[in-house]
Parts: structure tokens; C-alpha cells; sequence
């Protein structure tokens, strides 16, 4: 019969078909058939009548549909073995409800005090001077015998054997002490997590050193060697992020001496090769309204593009412009030729799109007069635009990015140790310790971290402010944002190989140690590309990579695993959350596997590369090429998970559960590679200019003399919107003619605008064409206000890992939809047809009902 | 009861608009005010929606009899107007301007929380007389053109150093004027402190609630200069109230 075979499910939107006659006259009969034979006008019948749409969502649609008598069917035996879920409370609920809250309250209460009282402990631990305070290095009479006494127990922790019920006991105890540690707060709780994640880290790569290995298959082996070297990498980065992060210095501001005669004078450099004047204008009319006397402050545009546009902008801004004859290494080299030029005590540094705020000197320079060996301070790169992975995953400003962390706690941690990195940009170099180390080094593409490492190895110290006080454009594509990262990989091994930090002199261990996880993080491609690939040589290969029963396994794996997901959510929370550095990383690893190999053997070879920034990406365009490795990856994966399916079901039982490990490994790398494919999809850019959201105290003024106070919600080149006071109702006539007032400090000023349109409050306007001079007084009013970025990082949550793991999961299944949206189109038959029977699949399934609140009717 | 004496530098300076727009402010606060006008024209009553030919006035007699009851009009709760009325102005000197004050105050007896604001013109030179009284502020009103600018030197000239009592306000401020822009940064130089630190902006709104007769918080809660006047009663509430 025709009836039989299901049509395509019709796309919302497209012409439904005409219904035909015959089902209605069916249905009629069906109808006077149902009345002949129930007793429909009773209670019951009459209360599940009212209630079908709720009762059978998926049969009750518009018009029957062919399939619908077994959706029925299965939804009415579903029915009879599941509850509905009911809002309204029932009675004895009510009691257990109250019984619940009662005792989360006490948990609650029981808490607080807890937390009350680790915070008096932990107050006494911390102190707000604007000096920060690093902890006692030298060991105390008392703290010496414990360490005697405390090491050989963690070595026996690590090392010694157990039987797997004792292991299972010893990590369920382990898991229960770290639970209700991390209760706590303060830094001592964190410690002591660290301390449990290290031991059960370190346990479980003991175990896999001694007894995981197949020493009699070379099959086995070699992939069991190369997964465990991975995982002795991983360990390594684990183990020296905690030694990095272990006590965020929070270094604040040290106040400048009353007396401006003895404040030291300044250089600002501002290099440039081939960007635009348009994203290099608003960071020199910032850089002139910097808060530092006129005549101790000079600013530099170091022109390596000897462009005479760039000439004419600097005469007309008052600016120093230098050029050079030749363009030797780079930016380096263009540094150290405009230093020969300048005279200034002290060089700050931006790079030509990072806008500096008023305060960014009198924030900064008070620790280089407070300790004269203080050789290099450096603050946060801040960005007002998405980067590719927040664009492409369309989390900007909810999530936070892959800068975060470094600039959040990374460089904070390697305060404590006297590590911090100059970041070629948003810092401040004092002249002496450069002449000292011969200028910036140039041996390296990445020449600003060369260049503190050899002020620390010449004694420099170094310090981070961690305030945003600049702000500048994120990479523009994906391509270039990998580009760039492929840039500082090589050049971080370069510096390995060249001038390695462990060895060599001058240098204090926790220095050498920030030095080296710096560069060993830049090495982590290979590892999770094998991270990657590893379960599929069990799968696929049939290779015992860890050579251990699954049980052990579990037993060994998961506390490792949790245990270290809970102390970093812990330290990195609210500048990475969980698991997302595994997406970062995947895109990356591809890419930068082959060039951090290359450098770390031949550091010689490759050329620099300049970021490229500020261009626009043409149309709405899945970057196939940037995917390509990704979709391969994704393939095996699955391929791995199909084969893996089919060996839990007919392979050999004694199996199954290490399939089952392998398959739940083998997911989660599915989930990641789709996070990374959501990446590279990437989104067309509709404005040229980005839109940075600003909130910022305004007034409008229309020509009529009214005038009205605002907020200025954002601002993209030229374009602005302006949130009006709530209650007012303003229309604009055809061509409002209006200007905008803007303040900086006491002074105010104001800027001629087009209305352009109001909605719902918000005001669109159009900026007119600005003078140097005007232009120069919008930027300092907006992007270099000292206050414009100080709140900017507020909206991010502390981690919870779980609805973290929920997140990547959601964002892993988007980038396979969106793959599939644009897949070639001689794929989109079966693309479709695929999408289509799954829908009708899934349609059969049962679902739990929700009943409503209010009731028609009474319930049998 | 906060006593703040507004005077414009010179006339024209918007001195009844500042103390009519300052009592809508502290009103909105939940400030009593009482305001009192110390200025011939008797333009503040119509500020506050009296009709024009009131004919109340408590300055008609030379001499205030001890007797006679003076009545100011509660506008709403806790803000009330004394308007000066309309009658020939022959014997009305800084004297005559002071015990008439003292007169009204002794019959209204203000609470102690209130904020009295007195308008007073720009050519009666009550400074010394009202000096003596401890409690009381100037809010000496400016508009920033050179003529102000003149006058404010001489006024720095005559009183060296500044009283503490003493602060200036900048009324109808343009910011595109270049002028406007240089003579603030003089005045700050000058003033320091003393200069109130909200500005009123120029705006239409103002005259347009004379022209309704209505104070500005109820004639365009949300204009600009609304904003500035709540800030200024703010200031008020922080400076004069709890010095």
C-alpha cells in the first residue's frame, strides 16, 4: 500500500500537501468505531481526551501522520510503566521536600562556618599590602623535620602495591579527603588538594612505569611506549602548572613620589610594519593622552613599512617617526635601531592596535623607582574583539578565552618565582638593563621571551601587574590566530635549544622551571594528536596499549583523572574552565606538531611571520582546509567507535569492558574533534569594524536645546549605541542632527552625530568625520579611559567542571551539525536523507510526559 | 535647617532656575526645602506654579510688625515657596533684605533638617550680614564667558583667602565652546575645592518648565539637566548637611 511508506519529513516553512479525502473519511469511521466500542463519555476517557497533547506529544501533531498507531502503541505502554512528571506537589513529596531543604540548609549553615573559619585562618595568610608578599622562602627549624618525615610517606604512597579492593579503598579515601577539602576556601585547602592531586598523579604513573607494559609484542610496545611518554608529558606540565600557579602574586600599583621632578622619562615605542593607519591612529592619539609630564614623555612610531602616510600622521600628531635603511630581525631589530635614536630612562612598549588607557604609567612606573634592579614590568594583553574561537563558538565574553589563563593566573604565578615573560607589547623595559643584555635578542622569532630571559640571567627582576591598562584587536581568522601561535611555538623551542633555560647560569630554579613549562606547553602537539589516535590502536589494531586488566585500569585512571580536573578547576577556574583547554589545544596541535619538531631539531630553520590583523574574512565560509585534519581525525574515531561497537557486541567477552573503556575514550575524542570542527567553521563577519562594548556615562544634545544624560553602549568605527533614559520617549525627525557628550575626568566635550534610528531605547548614531584633534579627544574619552577594561572580566563564573563537560559536549555536537551544513552538495541527498530517517526514528521513541499545573477534569 | 544663599555673579546667570531646579532635586531626595525669594522680579513663585497676579507679599511693609503672620505656599509635602510679591522696591536695601529674612524665619521656623535656599539678585550685597550667621553656604552661580570670569577675579581680589562657605557653580555649560573649555580650567586652578564639582548643562528644558510653570523634576524628569541637579542636591546633601 502507498499508505505504508513514510513520506520526507516536511521542512517548516515548505507548502504543505493537500490533505487527502480518504484518511478524513477514515478517520470518521475510526471515530463512530472508537464511540460504538469505549465508553468515551466517561471520567477517565474524557480526562485523557483533555490531556493528549500532553499525554502523546509526539502523535498529536496537526495531522496524522501513517506511522502514528505504533507511536501510540509504544508511547501507551511507556505510559503504563512511567509516572508522568507532575508539578504539582503531592503531599508526602511536600514532606520529603521539606525534609531535603532542611538538611541542605544545615549543610549549608555547616559550611559557612566552615568556610568562615578557613577564611580567618587563610586571612592571616594573606596579606593586601601593595607590597606583595611571597611566602617564606627559607624553611623553618619546625618545617625541615616534616619534610623528612613527609616525603618517604608520599614515596610510599606512590609506590607501594596493592591489591585492587585496597586500591579502590585508598582512592574512594583519597576522593573523600579532597571532597571535603575543597569545601574550603583559602590558599592552604588549595594546597593540600595539590598535594592529593600529585600523589594520585604520580601513584598512577608509577604503576603504569612498573606493571603496563607488554614487553613480549612490539606492537604492543611501541604504541604502549609512545601513549605513555604522551602521558609522562602531560604529568610533567601537570606537575610544574601547579608549581607555577601555586601562589598568584596580585601584585598592586606602588604609588609614584609626590615630587613630578623626580618621576623618570619615558619612551613609547610604537612599531609597525604593514598595518593600517586606521588601527594604528586611535594607539598614538591614546599614547598622547597618557597622564605623565609633557616633558619626561615622548612617543615613537618605529615605521618599518617607511610609509609616507605614516610621516605625514606623525608630524600632525606631534610624534617622533623613525625609520631604518634595512629591515633586519624584525621587530627586534627595529626596537633596538629606534633605541639608539631615544634617550628616554625607560621604553614602554605597544604594539600599533594596543590602545593604552591615561593611567597605564602612573600605574606601572612606581615599582621601577621603588626596586632599581626591577628590569622588565609587564601588564595583561586585553582584547576587544573575539578571537576566532570565541567568534566561532559565539562565547565572547562568556567564556573565558585561551588568553585568560595566562594572563589571569599563568603570568601572576611566575611573579611569585620572579618569572614573569615581557610579552612584546603593554610593557615597560628599563633602558640600563637592555643596554646590559645587548638590546632585544634577535636569535629567536619570539624575541621578547629571549629577551627577559637574559635580563634574568643577568639579574633583572621582573614584575606583572595584572590590570588591564591597553587594549587591542584578537587575531582576525582562525588561519592567522594559528599562524601566530605556530610563530611564538617555534620560537619558545627555539629558545629551548638555543639558550636553555635549565642550564646555563644566573637563573633560580623556579625560574628555570616557569622558563621550561613555558616552552614544554608549546610542545603538546604530538602528544594530543596521540591522545587523539591512542584508544584506535586497541580498537582498530587490536594493540594492548596499557597492558592491565580494565578493572585496574578504572581503578588507577579515574582517580588521576578527577583528581586533577578538581584541583585545576579549583586554581585555573575562573580564567579557564574545565576541558576547554583540550578544544584549544586540538585545534592547535596539528599545526604546531610539525613546526615545534622541526625547531627542536634544526632551531636554524623558519622565517618570521607577522600577525595579521584587522582584515575581514569574505563570506559565511567553512575553512575546509583548516578542518581537513580534524574531519580525518573524526573519521578514525568513528570508524574506531563502529568497530568498537561491533566488537562489544560479538568479539570475545573477556574484552568487553576494556572495549568499553576504549569506546568511552574514543566518544570523548569524538566530542573534542567536533569542538574543534565548530572552530573552524567560520562565521562571516558583517561589520568591518569591531564592535567594542564600552558602558560608559554620556549625554546627548539634539538641535531643539534638549539635552539628555545616557549610557554609550558600544562603539564600532564611527557608529555608536546609546542606551536613553528609561521612560523617555524620543522620536527623530528625518535627519537628526545631534551630538554626543563625552567625558574625561572634569573636562567634557562633544562630538556632532546623526541619529539614525531608536529601538527600544537604544539610540543608533552615526558619528560624523573627526578632525586629528577630535579624534584624539574621542579616543581618550573612550578606549583609554583608565576604567574602560577594569570590570571587563567580572561576568565569568567560577568553573563547575560538570556543566562545563555539558558545554563542550553541546559545543562538539554544533560543530558536527554545522560540518554537515556545509558539506558539498553532491553529499546533501544522503545528508538529508540521513537527518530525515533519524527524525523519524526517534519520533517512535517514547516520552515522559509533563503534566501542567492547572487540571481540567478529575484523575482517575 | 541648612541655610544656602544663591547669588548669580551678574544678572541673567540663572540664579531663580538653579534655586527652583535644586528644590525639585532635594525634593526627589526626600529633602523638606523652603525657598524664598530675596528678588524684586518675583519670578520664583511662578517656578513653582503660583499664578501671576498672587498677590501674597511678605516684603510689603517697611518695618515687619511682630504681629503679622507670613505664610509661605506648600507646593507639596515638605516643599514650600516664599515668593517675594509685587510692589514698588524704593526702600529695599541689604538691611531691609536681612531683617526681613530673619522676621520670616523666626515666624516659619524651618525643622531642623531643612534646606532653606534664598534667591537672591546679583546687586544686593547681603555677604556681610549673612556671614555672620554660622550656618549658611554661598552657591555663587557662573556662566562660563569672560564677563563672569571678570567679575569672579574681582570677587577673589576683595576676599583673600577663600571662606570655606564659599562655592561656585557653573550654570548653562556648552561643551563645544573652546572658551567655555579654558575658563574651566582656570577656575579650577583658581577655586580647587571650591568649585562644586557637577556642572548644570545648558538645556531647553529648563526654560520650557517656566514656560509651563512647573519645576523641572515634574516638567522633564529625564532632561540633562535634571541629572545635574540631582547630582548638585546630592553634593548639597553630603557638603551642607553633614559637613
Amino acid at each position: 500500500m502507498n499508505q505504508r511508506i513514510q513520506p520526507p519529513p516536511v521542512p517548516p516553512g515548505a507548502a504543505k500537501p493537500a490533505p487527502a479525502r480518504q484518511p478524513t473519511l477514515l478517520m470518521a469511521l475510526v471515530r463512530v468505531l472508537c464511540w460504538t466500542l469505549f465508553t468515551l463519555e466517561s471520567a477517565s476517557w474524557r480526562w485523557l481526551l483533555a490531556h493528549r497533547r500532553q499525554l502523546y506529544p509526539q502523535a498529536c501533531g496537526s495531522r496524522l501522520r501513517p506511522g502514528d498507531p505504533l507511536r501510540v502503541v509504544l508511547q501507551s505502554l511507556w505510559l503504563v510503566l512511567v509516572k508522568p512528571l507532575d508539578r504539582r506537589p503531592q503531599k508526602l513529596t511536600r514532606l520529603a521536600n521539606s525534609c531535603l531543604t532542611a538538611s541542605s540548609r544545615c549543610r549549608q549553615l555547616l559550611g559557612r562556618s566552615w568556610q568562615r573559619l578557613a577564611a580567618r585562618n587563610s586571612s592571616r595568610q594573606i596579606s593586601t599590602q601593595p607590597l606583595p608578599e611571597r611566602p617564606a622562602g627559607t624553611a623553618t627549624w619546625l618545617q625541615l623535620p616534616m619534610l623528612l618525615v613527609a616525603l618517604p610517606v608520599l614515596a610510599l604512597c606512590i609506590t607501594q602495591p596493592l591489591e585492587p579492593y585496597q586500591q579502590a579503598l585508598f582512592a574512594s579515601l583519597l576522593w573523600l579527603i579532597a571532597l571535603g577539602v575543597a569545601r574550603f576556601s583559602g590558599r592552604r585547602a588549595t594546597l593540600i588538594l595539590i598535594v592529593l592531586s600529585i600523589l594520585v598523579s604520580s601513584r598512577y604513573f608509577w604503576w603504569r612505569y612498573s606493571s603496563t607494559l607488554n614487553w613480549d609484542d612490539p606492537l604492543d610496545l611501541s604504541c604502549g611506549l609512545l601513549l605513555l611518554a604522551a602521558e609522562s608529558y602531560s604529568w610533567l606540565v601537570l606537575i610544574l602548572g601547579y608549581m607555577q600557579s601555586i601562589w598568584p602574586l596580585d601584585r598592586q600599583p606602588c604609588p609614584l613620589p609626590r615630587d613630578m621632578a623626580n618621576w623618570p622619562s619615558v619612551d613609547i615605542y610604537i612599531p609597525t610594519y604593514n598595518e593600517d593607519l586606521s588601527v594604528v591612529r586611535p594607539t598614538v592619539l591614546a599614547a598622547l593622552g597618557i597622564d605623565w609630564p609633557q616633558s619626561k614623555l615622548s612617543i615613537w612610531i618605529l615605521d618599518d613599512g617607511k610609509r609616507d602616510e605614516f610621516r605625514r600622521f606623525a608630524a600632525e600628531a606631534g610624534v617622533g617617526y623613525l625609520t631604518r635603511p634595512d629591515n633586519r630581525h624584525a621587530k627586534a631589530g627595529n626596537l633596538n635601531t629606534a633605541m639608539g635614536k631615544t634617550s628616554g630612562e625607560f621604553i614602554a612598549i605597544f604594539d600599533c592596535d594596543h590602545i593604552p588607557t591615561r593611567s597605564f604609567l602612573q600605574l606601572t612606573m612606581g615599582w621601577f623607582l621603588r626596586s632599581p634592579r626591577l628590569g622588565v614590568l609587564q601588564t595583561p594583553h586585553h582584547f576587544l574583539s573575539a578571537d576566532p574561537f570565541e567568534r566561532n563558538l559565539d562565547n565572547f565574553r562568556r567564556t573565558p578565552n585561551e588568553n585568560t589563563l595566562f594572563y589571569g593566573l599563568t603570568q601572576n604565578g611566575n611573579d611569585l618565582w620572579d618569572a614573569t615573560f615581557f610579552c612584546g607589547s603593554c610593557a615597560i623595559l628599563r633602558r640600563a638593563a637592555l643596554e646590559s643584555i645587548g638590546g632585544f635578542a634577535v636569535e629567536t622569532v619570539t624575541e621578547d621571551a629571549h629577551t627577559s630571559l637574559r635580563l634574568h640571567r643577568h639579574g633583572w627582576t621582573s614584575a606583572y601587574i595584572r590590570i588591564p591598562q591597553a587594549a587591542g584587536l584578537a587575531t582576525e581568522s582562525l588561519s592567522a590566530h594559528i599562524g601566530q601561535r605556530i610563530r611564538w611555538a617555534r620560537g619558545m623551542v627555539q629558545i629551548f635549544r638555543l639558550d636553555n633555560p635549565l642550564s646555563g647560569q644566573g637563573l633560580s630554579l623556579g625560574q628555570r622551571l616557569c622558563y621550561f613549562n613555558a616552552m614544554l606547553h608549546f610542545l603538546s602537539g604530538v602528544p594530543r594528536l596521540i591522545y587523539l589516535t591512542a584508544p584506535l590502536a586497541f580498537l582498530l589494531l587490536h594493540a594492548y596499549i596499557i597492558y592491565a586488566p580494565a578493572l585496574l585500569i578504572l581503578l588507577f585512571v579515574v582517580p588521576h583523572i578527577v583528581h586533577s580536573t578538581l584541583t585545576n578547576s579549583r586554581i585555573q577556574g575562573r580564567y579557564r574552565h574545565s576541558f576547554w583547554s583540550e578544544i584549544y589545544e586540538t585545534v592547535l596541535s596539528w599545526y604546531i606538531a610539525r613546526p615545534t619538531s622541526v625547531a627542536l631539531i634544526n632551531p636554524r630553520k623558519g622565517t618570521f611571520n607577522v600577525t595579521a590583523k584587522g582584515g575581514l574574512i569574505a563570506d559565511d565560509l567553512f575553512d575546509w582546509k583548516m578542518a581537513k585534519p580534524f574531519l580525518i581525525l573524526a573519521a578514525l574515531n568513528l570508524s574506531g567507535l563502529l568497530f568498537g561497537l561491533y566488537r562489544l557486541l560479538w568479539g570475545a567477552s573477556d574484552e568487553r569492558m576494556t572495549v568499553l573503556i576504549s569506546l568511552c575514550w574514543v566518544l570523548y575524542n569524538l566530542i573534542v574533534l567536533g569542538g574543534a570542527l565548530a572552530v573552524a567553521a567560520e562565521v562571516r563577519q558583517i561589520r568591518r569594524a569591531h564592535r567594542v562594548d564600552l558602558h560608559l556615562d554620556a549625554g546627548i544634545r539634539l538641535p531643539s536645546g534638549h539635552a539628555y544624560p545616557c549610557t554609550l553602549l558600544n562603539y564600532s568605527d564611527g557608529g555608536v549605541s546609546i542606551q536613553l533614559p528609561r521612560g523617555l520617549n524620543l522620536t527623530l525627525p528625518e535627519v537628526a542632527r545631534l551630538s554626543l557628550l563625552l567625558r574625561r575626568g572634569h573636562e567634557e566635550f562633544e562630538f556632532p552625530a546623526r541619529g539614525r534610528s531608536i529601538t527600544q531605547g537604544i539610540l543608533g548614531a552615526e558619528l560624523e568625520p573627526m578632525d586629528l584633534r577630535r579624534h584624539g579627544r574621542f579616543v581618550q574619552c573612550t578606549f583609554a579611559r583608565a576604567d574602560t577594561w577594569a570590570r571587563w572580566h567580572d561576568g565569568f563564573a567560577q568553573d563547575h567542571p560538570l556543566s562545563s563537560l555539558h558545554g563542550i559536549v553541546r559545543v562538539g555536537l554544533s560543530g558536527y551539525r554545522q560540518t554537515l551544513l556545509y558539506a558539498p552538495d553532491c553529499l546533501q541527498p544522503l545528508i538529508d536523507f540521513a537527518r530525515g530517517s533519524a527524525q523519524w526514528l526517534s519520533s517512535f521513541v517514547p516520552v515522559t510526559p509533563v503534566l501542567g499545573t492547572v487540571q481540567t477534569g478529575s484523575r482517575p | 535647617m541648612h541655610l544656602i544663599a544663591v547669588q548669580g555673579l551678574r544678572g541673567g546667570c540663572g540664579t531663580t532656575s538653579i534655586v527652583a531646579g535644586l528644590t525639585s532635586a532635594l525634593a526627589i531626595l526626600h529633602q523638606p526645602v523652603l525657598a524664598i525669594d530675596l528678588c524684586p522680579s518675583n519670578i520664583l513663585s511662578l517656578h513653582f506654579g503660583l499664578p501671576f497676579d498672587e498677590p501674597a507679599d511678605w516684603t510689603a511693609r517697611d518695618l515687619p510688625s511682630p504681629a503679622r503672620k507670613i505664610v509661605a505656599f506648600r507646593q507639596r509635602e515638605r516643599v514650600s515657596v516664599l515668593p517675594f510679591g509685587r510692589h514698588p522696591t524704593q526702600g529695599y536695601d541689604p538691611q531691609c533684605a536681612v531683617d526681613l529674612l530673619e522676621h520670616a524665619l523666626r515666624q516659619l521656623t524651618p525643622s531642623s533638617g531643612t534646606f532653606v535656599l534664598l534667591n537672591i539678585p546679583p546687586h544686593l550685597n547681603l555677604l556681610s550680614r549673612l556671614d555672620q550667621r554660622p550656618d549658611i553656604h554661598w552657591l555663587h552661580v557662573l556662566e562660563a564667558d569672560p564677563a563672569c570670569h571678570i567679575l569672579l577675579n574681582y570677587q577673589l581680589y576683595d576676599n583673600q583667602p577663600l571662606p570655606r562657605n564659599h562655592h561656585w557653580l557653573i550654570n548653562r555649560l556648552q561643551p563645544s565652546r573652546k572658551l567655555s573649555h579654558d575658563l574651566l580650567e582656570l577656575w579650577r586652578l583658581a577655586l580647587g575645592q571650591l568649585l562644586v564639582p557637577c556642572v548644570i548643562h545648558e538645556d531647553e528644558a529648563v526654560r520650557e518648565a517656566l514656560a509651563r510653570k512647573q519645576l523641572l523634576g515634574e516638567s522633564a524628569p529625564h532632561c540633562l539637566a535634571m541629572r545635574d541637579f540631582l547630582a548638585l542636591a546630592n553634593w548639597c546633601v553630603n557638603t551642607v548637611a553633614s559637613p
